[in-house]
């Protein structure tokens, strides 16, 4: 009983918060932004360092690279953990994501952070620049998977604004077949904007064709490489045929208004 | 062959008598009148050609005003199709209503979401050992 009290109370506080989302998610922007200008400041001073020891090749040299190379590595730590953050904050703001796909990327966020906080002791542990370097090279392995998951949620937000938009032009078709049936019924002959809803609803048809291969490349479970733009690409075809199909639906209701 | 016995062919002028002659002179001076007067007749048909070459040409510069009558009878309305009578329904109007707004809404919507780009950052953090 305790237990599920207490998962019901994680669940709303995890899932149900309305009137703060907007806010929250302006906070981690906040964050993410700040933390990406932390890591490239932290770049260029280990940038310096990395040169300046490989041309003076001098002890204290190689301290410096030492110290700026574990600071660009936290600080490239932190930038991932606060993007997960921003990007769940996202997820939270958009009405068409269910509950179970923000706990699913909860959960892929949680555990990216537990493995951020084991690399952070890597790194506060390393004195030596082979371990450093080890140390990165861990994160580079690692990658694909924050790249394939972060990817994923990013997909979740823009195929969410798509479904949105195709479920209110579906409402918005049925409304007009159903006025047209009114019509009809009173004698009036509608021959002509029956024939624009049908083709109207072509339209729509093709613009789902297109969402959904969006959506393949988007939700594909493995590590392999999503290619964001090529699904953003799919997207926004998708959208011009959207716009296609309201424009005739619109042409069906000025044949009735004049 | 003897040719200076054979007969002569060139005709030898015949002489004429001077009413012969006083004749060709009237004929001659006729011939040079007549030509003289069909020469004439030809320039005047040219002058002719000319003028009225160039009253054509004038005429299209400058093109001949045409009177249109004050009164230009309307024409019937072409309604092609008849108004509905739902044209002002409330709900008919409403349904118009939103489509603009759903229009709206997919020529605004963001589907690059620019703020959520992964960030661009460099993997290969490594500083070469130097011995």
């Amino acid at each position: 009983m305790r237990v599920f009290v207490s998962a019901l109370i994680l669940s709303l506080f995890l899932f149900a918060k309305p009137g703060f989302v907007l806010a929250d998610y302006q906070k981690s922007y906040d964050d993410y932004t700040y933390n990406f200008s932390k890591y490239r400041d932290a770049h260029n001073t280990y940038d310096i360092a990395k040169s300046t020891y490989a041309t003076y090749k001098t002890l204290t040299a190689k301290e410096e690279a030492i110290k700026q190379t574990r600071l660009v590595l936290q600080s490239r730590d932190k930038l991932m953990s606060s993007y997960y953050d921003l990007l769940y904050e996202k997820l939270l703001t958009m009405p068409a994501i269910s509950n179970e796909q923000r706990g699913t990327f909860f959960t892929m966020k949680e555990s990216e952070k537990k493995w951020m906080e084991n690399h952070q002791k890597v790194l506060d542990a390393a004195s030596t620049l082979e371990d450093l370097n080890s140390a990165s090279g861990q994160f580079e392995e690692h990658f694909p998977q924050f790249d394939s998951e972060t990817k994923q949620a990013i997909g979740m937000v823009l195929l969410s604004k798509s479904d949105v938009l195709l479920a209110k032009w579906s409402n918005q078709a049925e409304s007009i077949s159903n006025q047209f049936k009114i019509i009809s019924s009173s004698g009036e002959d509608v021959g002509l904007g029956e024939r624009g809803i049908v083709s109207a609803r072509n339209k729509k048809e093709m613009a789902v064709t297109k969402i959904e291969s969006a959506r393949a490349i988007l939700t594909k479970n493995d590590y392999s490489k999503i290619n964001l733009f090529d699904a953003q690409q799919k997207l926004t075809e998708g959208m011009q045929y959207l716009r296609e199909a309201t424009q005739f639906l619109q042409e069906v209701m000025k044949g009735i208004t004049g | 062959m003897n040719y200076e016995d054979s007969p002569s062919t060139i005709a030898t002028p015949t002489k004429l008598t001077p009413e012969e002659i006083a004749a060709q002179k009237k004929h001659s001076y006729l011939m040079w009148l007549l030509s003289g007067v069909v020469g004439m007749i030809f320039l005047i048909l040219v002058a002719l050609v000319v003028i009225a070459a160039n009253l054509v040409v004038s005429s299209s510069k400058n093109p001949v005003k045409v009177e249109v009558p004050a009164i230009i009878e309307p024409l019937p309305p072409t309604i092609s199709r008849p108004i509905s009578k739902f044209a002002s329904d409330a709900g008919v109007l409403s349904l118009a209503d939103s489509l603009t707004k759903l229009r709206s809404e997919i020529d605004s919507v963001d589907l690059f979401e620019t703020q959520l780009a992964p960030p661009s950052i460099d993997l290969n953090i490594r500083v070469t050992i130097q011995q």
